[in-house]
């Protein structure tokens, strides 16, 4: 419950600050508009998300223009000409789908789609490498739809919850927390509680900058204890990495669980 | 309202100045100039405008198919194709704004999903489903809308006849119809100001309207909504089929649509760019704010938005077979669009904000 009311503060806290955080061109002397420095582009609109680093040269465009076709496709039911391979199960039919202009998913508007909105499932305990145990039969996320004709795992019902919390200073807000509710599960439930998650799509911008930072620097910032006093503690989230076959710091997805920008490419399109 | 939910408004307004302290130092100013005239112009009578002929039009598809059902006939089928195409045109001229309502409530999928998802379609036609317009909406994207629509009015091979059609085929598209006569009444009410009013979240820029905080932020929405399109004409519609020769990846195919598509998508710049749509609109548009700046960029972009749309309509034959043989006319076409744009990007941009 803590968990998915930390989810909805923080999801308002993004919504709130899209638009602010994307108003990058100002007169003002006191902040340097460029703080991407030469990848900087200078973008308020809805589409700010979709600009790629202002200083690629051509080929590094032309393969930013071809990626960004690929994650804009929309797939299909196989056989088809063009872009099958979609199901029997599925979440979406493409990237974009999920990840609407490459921001965040909005909340869905009803169980009936989902949007940009999976749910997580395991069950009790955790894999060798301390991760989440797949729930037999369904793995890690759950596929909410199905090609024409077959069913899909299982069926989501979403409702909410009214949250009434108060800040310290006493003044009391208001919270809508989600209700997941699965039915018609495609096969029994075998192996006990099967535990749920609930998932937007992300924002997936500069993710390749993040990429880019060294463990060590990584490792310099964690401060477990808030030894600096600066009410910030954290430290790294060690996963799995498939190809190192080690565990590596976690940079991707909500709970940091991916690794690198490959295996958070390959998980998202499980 | 009760207390609790006027705390709870308080208190977010409180959460999201506390957050966004930095951002709010450095939100966009205002221009100096008041272009709220070409904003009002520019959502109601071009933007909002066109998403009422879009809707008018889907009416009366829904209409010319019940027609082709009742009363099949190669006369009643070409009515239909034609009501298809009459529908098309509008909302090819809406590209160049895709923003706002459209994709915030996800209402594109449902109306130009693409590329059909022929399986499932035929396992559909070839079930019991009752193919109402509820059951269609209830459907995936790839399965309704307008490219459906032109598949079971064409064909994969644009030669159906009116003997090819089964009373499921007509039956579904009725019921596809309706359902994108829904979406673009959606869109429609979204927009207009007896609705959900977007229009005037679009022109009434200020610091408290919640998506365009000024003048200048709706005006950057309104150009890089047209460089958008430019981009997705010049680098997808034309370019990927080009390329790759293959006319599989060319929209609009089965209807043999696509130049007057891609022309349209350019004649949606050209709205917005001279504050006109069909009869309607007063002319003010980001012509006017770029004249006032800059009288040869303003003559350069008329230029280039009309030598554009020329250029597509100059590809010879179809675009289909211009992939292979008209491989310059084709090269010319992506070479206009893609000057527009870079115009639109370099020059337009900086210049309406600035």
């Amino acid at each position: 419950m803590k968990k998915i009311i930390y989810f909805i503060l923080a999801s308002a806290f993004l919504s709130s600050c899209t638009k602010d955080d994307n108003e990058a061109e100002s007169n003002t002397s006191s902040i340097d508009i460029n703080s991407g420095g030469e990848t900087t582009t200078l973008n308020s609109t809805s589409l700010a998300f979709e600009d790629p680093s202002a200083n690629l040269n051509a080929v590094e465009s032309d393969l930013h223009v071809r990626g960004n076709l690929a994650f804009e496709a929309t797939f299909i039911t196989a056989p088809a000409t063009n872009n099958p391979g979609l199901g029997p199960l599925f979440n979406n039919t493409g990237c974009a789908a999920c990840h609407v202009k490459n921001g965040r998913a909005p909340y869905p508007n009803s169980s009936s789609d989902l949007g940009g909105l999976l749910i997580r499932v395991s069950m009790n305990g955790t894999d060798p490498h301390g991760g989440p145990l797949a729930y037999p039969g369904y793995g890690g996320q759950l596929q909410n739809r199905a090609v024409f004709g077959k069913a899909p795992e299982a069926n989501v019902t979403l409702s909410e919850a009214l949250q009434i919390k108060q800040f310290i200073d006493g003044t009391s807000y208001e919270l809508r927390e989600p209700i997941i509710t699965l039915s018609n599960h495609y096969t029994p439930l075998s192996s006990g509680p099967m535990l749920t998650s609930p998932r937007i799509a992300p924002p997936i911008i500069g993710l390749g900058l993040l990429e880019a930072i060294s463990e060590q620097t990584l490792i310099a910032m964690t401060d477990e204890a808030d030894v600096n006093s600066d009410g910030i503690s954290g430290k790294l989230n060690y996963v799995w990495d498939v190809q190192l076959n080690s565990m590596q710091p976690g940079r991707f997805g909500w709970k940091a669980g991916q690794p690198n920008l490959t295996q958070s490419f390959i998980h998202a399109r499980e | 309202m009760n207390a609790t939910f006027k705390m709870l408004i308080v208190g977010s307004l409180l959460f999201v100045s506390s957050s966004c302290n930095k951002d709010d130092d450095n939100a966009p100013t205002t221009p100096t100039a008041d272009y709220q005239p070409e904003l009002k112009n520019l959502s109601q009578l071009v933007i909002t405008a066109t998403y009422q002929n879009l809707n008018d039009e889907a009416i009366d598809l829904v209409t010319a198919s019940t027609n082709l059902k009742n009363n099949p006939s190669a006369i009643t089928l070409e009515a239909a194709r034609q009501a298809w195409r009459e529908t098309r045109l509008p909302w090819e001229q809406s590209e160049a704004f895709l923003f706002g309502p459209v994709e915030q409530q996800g209402i594109d999928p449902s109306i130009d999903s693409w590329p059909v998802n022929v399986t499932d379609l035929q396992n559909v036609l070839a079930g019991t489903g009752n193919l109402t317009k509820t059951y269609i909406d209830g459907l995936d994207g790839t399965l309704k809308g307008f490219h459906t629509i032109e598949f079971l009015l064409w064909g994969t091979n644009s030669n159906k006849q009116i003997s090819d059609f089964t009373n499921r085929e007509f039956e579904y598209l009725i019921g596809c119809t309706e359902s994108l006569q829904g979406a673009t009444l959606q869109l429609y009410n979204a927009w207009q100001a007896n609705g959900q009013n977007f229009e005037q979240i679009l022109y009434d820029a200020n610091s408290s309207n919640p998506y365009y905080p000024s003048q200048k932020a709706s005006l950057q929405e309104v150009v890089n909504g047209m460089i958008a399109i430019c981009n997705e004409v010049a680098n997808g519609k034309l370019f990927e089929p080009f390329s790759q020769q293959d006319i599989t990846l060319e929209e609009s195919r089965f209807s043999v649509n696509s130049k007057q598509d891609f022309a349209d998508n350019i004649r949606s710049v050209e709205n917005l760019y001279l504050g006109t749509f069909n009869s309607g609109g007063n002319g003010k548009g980001i012509s006017t704010i770029i004249a006032s700046k800059n009288a040869n960029l303003d003559a350069q972009v008329k230029a280039k938005i009309t030598s554009s749309i020329n250029a597509i309509m100059a590809i010879q034959g179809t675009f289909t077979s211009a992939i292979t043989s008209d491989p310059q006319g084709v090269q010319n076409a992506i070479d206009e669009v893609t000057e527009l744009q870079t115009l639109l990007q370099q020059n337009v941009l900086t210049t309406v904000i600035n």
